[in-house]
């Protein structure tokens, strides 16, 4: 078993921070990731067998600094289980193994927040996240005319993005309408380079003459065994799909998504409290304001400390790194203080964008109204809205109640896809996400090869229990 | 949907390299996943979901949906983080 100081799970800005931070204090220090290369979503880059002509890409210098100091990058290794201790199982290349640290440094970031609509299953339909991911670090268009829809800053991007390679964008249908973003100038004029890009990407999608829904939903996709179109409505002001202004546009592809929820997986199997916070993404789990949850040596990071964006992640990464440093005693409280002063000014600053930019995205009720009883909402398992209702009608409260009941969220994704949809379902009939909880998180945290996790073995290499005393 | 969606024009891939998926092989570049190869030639239905038979195909692409999950070289394989190479086997797990 190899022994960490610190160990970091997840490499993207605020994991990449916070390794190379502890390194720097001089803590001896892991992280883990488990995609080819640092970055994250937010900064995935290129595959390295790809190359690009001198460009410099987002997240080079914090990747550049990562790989200039000490710390060791276990890249291609998923973590499958945490125990206390801090005992870390991975998985990678190589097979299992057992790593051990005093700090753990979570930085696991989001997953893409879905509101169920008939259709989405469809092969031909994939989350805004996907988008980016497959455009930027593959350079594959997601489709030649392609649906983008739902709410927050990704749209904008996505559609942008999507034009820029010379796609078509079939129509941009925004949950939100003016009104919601121009309520959020006074916060955003704090970034006038975030504003100056996005009114670029508007101004892409104006010359493009693409045809853009405000307060608008897709309420169906359409198709066999592909994306054929999508069914749009504009919604009332209690955010349901109205009738009027129903239209069907033809496309081949769509690109959903309502936001980020914090992955919590980690946080929930090593029983830290949570508090529901909508702001933030949802669920989030307690930390200080060093990012220190209530158990001792155990950090909360980035996005999956709730959603305050790529600009404040690294920040926070800094400070739990400057405060684990503390606790091992790399630094004295002096240190401690004068380095962490100005991150903490820098983070509150990059903060209030980020918050802005997600409470576009928060889960307005009446969508979940709309979602029909015949939708899908657990992808793995096949369980509708209808399966659901009918759970709560033969009594279930609790998520894990409906979990036991129907299947939903029990599987192969463990309720990353259906958990905040079905969680939402629950809560808008028993009253709150608080009444209803979070969906109980088991190991192994992906699935995994059982043959990895128990080796080549012999039928000789079995032991075999002694017979108990007749 | 049968063009290739690969952007022209804004990087060098790298080596061409050959698979199968099914009885028909496909063109790809070292560096790209398995599932955006197939996406970029039109091979999206990668799947059934189990109880409805229902098609399916990559969602996430973060390794976290598992609706790309298919038969690489025999092995169930998340195919949005399996990098292609030269002669790899791909099965999909679409039901008749």
């Amino acid at each position: 078993m190899t022994g960490y100081d610190v160990i970091v799970i997840g490499a993207g800005p605020a994991g990449m921070a916070a390794a190379t931070r502890a390194a720097e204090l001089g803590a001896h220090t892991a992280l883990i990731e488990q995609g080819p290369e640092p970055g994250g979503q937010v900064y995935r880059p290129l595959p390295s067998q790809f190359s690009a002509g001198g460009d410099a890409h987002p997240g080079d210098e914090l990747r550049e600094q990562l790989r200039s100091s000490t710390a060791t990058v276990l890249a291609k290794h998923a973590v499958w289980n945490l125990a206390d201790g801090y005992h870390v199982d991975v998985i990678g290349p190589q097979g299992t193994k057992r790593l051990q640290a005093r700090t753990l440094i979570l930085a696991t970031g989001t997953y893409e927040r879905f509101v169920p609509v008939q259709g989405w299953t469809l092969p031909g339909v994939i989350g805004l996240g996907a988008a980016t991911v497959l455009i930027k670090s593959q350079q594959v268009l997601p489709g030649r005319n392609v649906v983008v829809a739902g709410a927050g800053p990704l749209l904008l991007l996505v559609a942008a993005m999507i034009l820029e390679a010379g796609g078509r964008v079939a129509a941009f249908v925004d949950l939100n309408g003016v009104t919601d973003w121009t309520a959020r100038l006074p916060t955003m004029l704090s970034r006038p380079d975030l504003i100056w890009q996005g009114s670029r990407w508007w101004s892409r999608l104006l010359r493009a003459g693409t045809p853009v829904f405000r307060r608008h939903v897709i309420t169906c996709i359409e198709g066999e065994n592909d994306v054929a179109g999508v069914q749009l409505a504009r919604v009332d002001r209690n955010w349901r799909a109205t009738h009027r202004e129903a239209r069907t546009i033809a496309a081949d592809t769509v690109c959903m998504g309502n936001g980020l929820c914090p992955s919590t997986d980690m946080t929930r199997l090593l029983k830290l409290g949570h508090r529901f916070a909508p702001e933030l993404g949802g669920w989030v789990p307690e930390v200080d304001e060093n990012f220190r949850s209530e158990r001792e040596g155990l950090y909360v990071v980035g996005d999956g400390a709730g959603v305050r964006g790529a600009a404040a992640a690294p920040l926070s990464g800094e400070i739990a790194a400057l405060s684990a440093a503390h606790a091992l005693e790399r630094i004295d409280r002096d240190q401690l203080e004068r380095a962490r002063t100005p991150l903490v000014q820098d983070f509150r600053r990059a903060s209030r964008f980020g918050l802005t930019m997600s409470g576009l995205t928060t889960v307005r009720a009446g969508l979940i109204s709309d979602i029909s009883s015949d939708t899908v909402v657990c992808r793995c398992e096949d369980i509708t809205r209808g399966q659901i209702d009918d759970a709560v009608a033969a009594g279930c409260r609790d998520i894990n109640q409906v979990k036991a009941a129907t299947r939903c969220g029990m599987g192969p994704c463990q309720g990353k896809m259906c958990g905040d949809a079905a969680t939402s379902i629950l809560a808008s009939q028993v009253g709150s996400h608080e009444q209803v909880g979070q969906l109980t998180a088991r190991p192994p945290f992906r699935p995994v090869d059982t043959k990895a996790l128990t080796g080549s073995f012999d039928y000789d290499d079995i032991v075999m229990a002694e017979h108990a005393p007749t | 949907m049968n063009d290739d969606l690969r952007i022209q024009g804004a990087v060098f891939r790298g080596r061409p390299v050959r698979f199968q998926v099914d009885d028909q092989w496909i063109q790809s570049y070292e560096g790209e996943t398995v599932a955006a190869a197939l996406w970029a030639c039109g091979i999206r239905h990668l799947r059934s979901s189990p109880v409805m038979a229902a098609p399916r195909g990559m969602f996430c692409y973060m390794g976290l949906c598992q609706e790309c999950v298919v038969l690489i070289d025999g092995k169930r394989e998340t195919s949005c983080s399996f990098p292609v190479s030269d002669g790899l086997r791909v099965s999909l797990l679409k039901t008749p």
